[in-house]
């Protein structure tokens, strides 16, 4: 055995290694970003799932049931995506393992969940922010200074959608007094879809 | 020996510098507090929150206005501070209820907390923002004086 057929064994090994972790990572990437995922391999999600069930995000226009990861997970491959659903990934596990769902703090969680939902992936459907989501209504004064404000045309707010935009797709019990909410409280005592 | 010591310490340093830059590439694309980035360039706007608020979050400041705080002109900064961090009160978005409520309602919260017991949340109970006499805010109040409106 000379000592260069051994480097390059090394090398070939590295390799190996290299595009099995890759095939392993786009595997894991994959299997964890469906919807039976999210609601089933945790506990504490179950509750999530059965608001969103209720919620008028549970379809988009065109009648298709909207996943976890369309709003939760940046689109695309790109270095957005792979922070968002790491961080987001060891999160859920440690929350797993050191909460119950008794002593789970949703208003404390809410702040966090909020943070990563990315523009982009509201946009992608809510294309003109000045009409409703079918693109039928115009939507009211008060939501056009603020999104002339969010758009840069009127000041300009820092602040992401779901920074207003809240209890568009879950309801935790201290924010049914909220007046915005009454139909989503509603629909989920009455158990029914909205559409 | 000594080269793969260096190689650990290499490979050590990476690791390090690679956590490093991950989250400061997530503080930096999804900023934890979004707003107070935006006062930092307007400082002559300090105190005069509502000029902008009525434009970048219309709901909350019309709630605050019709609310018994805004009728009362009890100014934002009375309980949110001053975002160049001067003054009595911190900057925060969410203010510390026990500590800033009790500013002024302190004699309100200690017969509360006699009668209830301690609650580290007004909020939940008391919408400061919300408008009491428009919608259903008080629904849920549990009545405490003897006054009734029938």
């Amino acid at each position: 055995m000379g000592e260069k057929s051994n480097s390059y064994r090394k090398a070939a090994v590295a390799l190996g290694v290299f595009v099995v972790l890759c095939a392993v990572s786009g595997y894991a990437l994959h299997a964890t970003s469906t919807m039976e995922f999210c609601s089933s391999a945790c506990h504490e999600m179950e509750i999530y799932a059965e608001e969103l069930r209720y919620s008028a995000h549970a379809k988009d226009a065109d009648g298709n049931v909207i996943d976890c990861v369309q709003c939760h997970i940046p689109a695309g491959f790109g270095p957005k995506y792979l922070a968002v659903k790491s961080y987001s990934g060891l999160k859920d596990l440690l929350v797993h393992f050191a909460e119950t769902p008794e002593s789970l703090d949703r208003a404390a969680r809410q702040p966090v969940a909020r943070r990563f939902i990315d523009d982009g992936n509201c946009l992608s459907c809510h294309e003109d922010l000045y009409k409703d989501a079918r693109k039928e209504k115009a939507i009211s004064e008060l939501g056009k200074i603020a999104h002339d404000n969010y758009l840069g045309k009127n000041g300009k707010a820092r602040s992401n959608c779901a920074g207003c935009h809240i209890n568009m797709a879950h309801l935790p019990d201290f924010d049914r007094r909220l007046d915005p909410n009454k139909k989503f409280a509603e629909r989920m005592d009455k158990k029914e879809a909205l559409r | 020996m000594t080269a793969s010591k260096k190689y650990m310490f290499i490979a050590f340093a990476a690791v390090i510098i690679g956590i490093g830059a991950y989250f400061t590439y997530i503080n930096h694309a999804f900023p934890e507090v979004r707003c107070e980035g935006a006062h930092l360039d307007v400082p002559q706007r300090y105190a005069d929150c509502v000029s902008c608020h009525v434009k970048a979050t219309p709901v909350v400041a019309q709630d605050w206005r019709e609310s018994k705080h805004g009728v009362m002109l009890v100014k934002c900064v009375v309980c949110h501070g001053e975002p160049d961090g001067k003054g009595s009160v911190p900057f925060e978005v969410k203010p510390n209820p026990i500590r800033i409520c009790a500013q002024c309602h302190d004699p309100a919260i200690k017969r509360m907390m006699a009668k209830y017991g301690e609650s580290l949340d007004c909020g939940s109970c008391h919408p400061h923002h919300q408008n009491p006499m428009h919608g259903n805010a008080y629904e849920n109040k549990i009545p405490t004086s003897k006054i009734t409106l029938d």
